[in-house]
């Protein structure tokens, strides 16, 4: 069997799980019952529905200021999945355009400069240096997707610039610059397509992995502050509580790695369709 | 030979100085450091006082020339918490995670390589299937959880491991599970592919033919050879094993760099989170170099390169 022509189980249960996920995220508000940030101390620490004491009222039973766990997921998700996509969205756009600008003008100053500062923040590690930065700046929703996006253009940058390093060398781009186009029109319509490819295979990689970063920066307390809801940030509330009350840690961290294992495997298949040698060294 | 090391080893120093600008600048984008380093009620004159000690009435250009001076000698300040040199706390700390960032390599090139070898030799079967679900459930498992979780399980429930502290051989089993987990995914399938490559070559053919047992062929034909990419896997992911340790460190409260690093950022004592910076540079920085100068010692093409 080909590998990628059939959706296999575990594709075909990442696709369900993601849609509802999805699904869940964008209607938040309308299908919690429950304010994510409203405490009630009459019901706190209440168990889940399946645990002696609980109600259906809080499915996911309730945290140590009685907020219900189930509404803080759905808004954590919310939170997480934006997170994630704004991240992508910014570390995209600058290691795209700062590899494309760098192939295209290999040489000179510009390029110099990208390739040195993509050397120097790969000698930190990522999350020694997304610590330092949001200790610095200071944890907040903003800060986090500009941490993890300022932190991730280098994997773009060196992929995209390789790329049209071979890229600029084509016959297609020597005709266009024969029949006279700029070399923005070369960049964007001649290259820029080119490259996409790659760029959605390493947005494949890095949605779910910087969602994992921002959680766990958030469980270190750098990330999204309290009180809101974000899966990071809940298990880091129920760290304290683990013996009296194990659902506020397992039951959001299995969504999260729910997350996180969905967006891999949907990643693999996606790769696998998109390059046709990867189908056969896989063999 | 040595003419590649040198320019290797300028490059690393050049990259060095690169990172202590982004160290230097760590206390730059705090805005007013004073205000992160002195109680909200202090004097303005002890904030001018700080100030000057700090350099910042210094332009940019004197204020990073002299940081880098003093870097270089190991000198990043006190930490103003513990008033006592800062790198040297850090250095005191570094044994720890080495220690421990050593469990956790040991971990995943056990269980990776493992996993990687029989996934290889039984291509297609469920040892396969299962080693490439351990190496997305590997990938995807947040490992601050999975660190909750075991402490969970093996620590409270069932009271095999202590969850907390350093000491004996068991307090480095569940930190060390958790350093071990994002580099594991790579081992598996890194040893894997390479395995399946060298098992196609011809001299594995020529050793079958000579009437070694498969067992005497994968051992000295195949190994060997399969092994050289998990060496560069393990010198790439230095970086996240260093990450891991940090995540470990603050959740079982071992006492290692990181965890001071972690509480430094909490307390806001910059001197003691820009030496660790600096440090985990240089470890990085050292193993690629090293990892560099082997492939030119194996390869004489890479030396011209």
């Amino acid at each position: 069997m080909v590998p990628g022509r059939r959706l296999g189980p575990a594709v075909f249960i990442s696709l369900a799980f993601m849609a509802l996920v999805i699904v869940v995220a964008v209607f938040a508000p309308f299908i919690a019952w429950h304010d994510p940030l409203e405490a009630n101390l009459a019901r706190r620490l209440r168990p889940p529905v399946w645990n002696d004491g609980g109600t259906w009222s809080n499915p996911f039973g309730t945290d140590s200021a009685g907020r219900d766990l189930l509404a803080r997921m759905i808004f954590g998700v919310r939170l997480s999945l934006i997170i994630g996509l704004a991240a992508v969205a910014v570390g995209g756009l600058l290691g795209v355009t700062t590899g494309i600008l760098s192939g295209y003008y290999d040489g000179r100053a510009a390029a110099f400069v990208f390739g040195r500062l993509a050397d120097v923040q790969q000698a930190i590690p990522f999350v020694v240096l997304a610590l330092a930065v949001a200790a610095s700046l200071g944890g907040s929703f903003g800060n986090l997707i500009i941490i993890l996006g300022v932190g991730s253009w280098l994997f773009y940058y060196r992929i995209v610039r390789g790329e049209v390093l071979a890229i600029r060398e084509e016959s297609y781009i020597d005709a266009a610059r024969a029949l006279g186009q700029s070399a923005p029109g070369i960049l964007l319509r001649h290259i820029l397509p080119n490259v996409f490819p790659s760029v959605i295979v390493i947005v494949t990689l890095f949605v779910p992995r910087l969602i994992m970063f921002a959680a766990a920066l958030s469980f270190l307390g750098l990330g999204v502050q309290p009180p809101q809801a974000e899966l990071g940030l809940m298990i880091a509330e129920g760290r304290g509580l683990i013996q009296q009350a194990w659902w506020l840690t397992v039951i959001p961290g299995c969504v999260l790695a729910g997350i996180v294992l969905s967006m891999n495997t949907l990643g693999d298949w996606l790769r696998e369709r998109l390059d046709p040698m990867l189908r056969v060294r896989k063999d | 030979m040595l003419r590649f090391i040198g320019r290797r080893l300028l490059y690393s120093v050049l990259v060095l100085l690169g990172v202590l600008l982004i160290v230097h600048g760590l206390l730059l984008i705090t805005g007013d450091p004073t205000a992160a380093l002195l109680p909200i009620d202090t004097s303005s004159e002890v904030r001018d006082q700080l100030r000057a000690d700090l350099g910042l009435d210094d332009s940019f250009p004197v204020q990073y020339v002299k940081f880098v001076g003093r870097a270089f000698q190991g000198d990043f300040g006190d930490s103003y918490r513990q008033v006592r040199p800062a790198f040297e706390l850090v250095l005191e700390r570094a044994p720890a995670t080495l220690q421990l960032g050593l469990v956790g390599l040991g971990i995943a090139l056990l269980f990776g390589g493992t996993l990687g070898a029989l996934s290889a030799v039984r291509k297609g079967t469920w040892i396969d299937r299962l080693a490439r679900l351990v190496a997305v459930a590997g990938q995807s498992l947040p490992s601050f959880w999975l660190g909750l979780m075991l402490m969970l399980v093996f620590g409270v429930k069932l009271q095999w491991l202590p969850i907390s502290g350093s000491g004996t051989w068991q307090h480095l089993v569940m930190p060390g599970i958790v350093v071990a987990l994002p580099t594991l995914p790579a081992v598996v399938r890194i040893y894997r592919s390479s395995l399946i490559g060298v098992l196609e070559r011809d001299y594995v053919r020529t050793a079958r033919a000579k009437g070694l047992s498969g067992w005497q062929v994968f051992r000295h034909h195949v190994t060997r050879n399969a092994s050289i990419p998990v060496v560069t896997v393990i010198a790439f992911e230095v970086g996240s094993i260093l990450s891991g340790a940090l995540i470990a460190e603050v959740i079982f409260a071992y006492p290692g760099m990181g965890r001071l690093a972690y509480q430094a950022i909490l307390n806001r004592d910059l001197a003691v989170v820009q030496a660790f910076v600096f440090l985990v540079s240089i470890v990085v920085l050292i193993t690629n170099m090293l990892l560099d100068v082997s492939y030119a010692l194996l390869d004489p093409r890479v030396r011209v390169k």
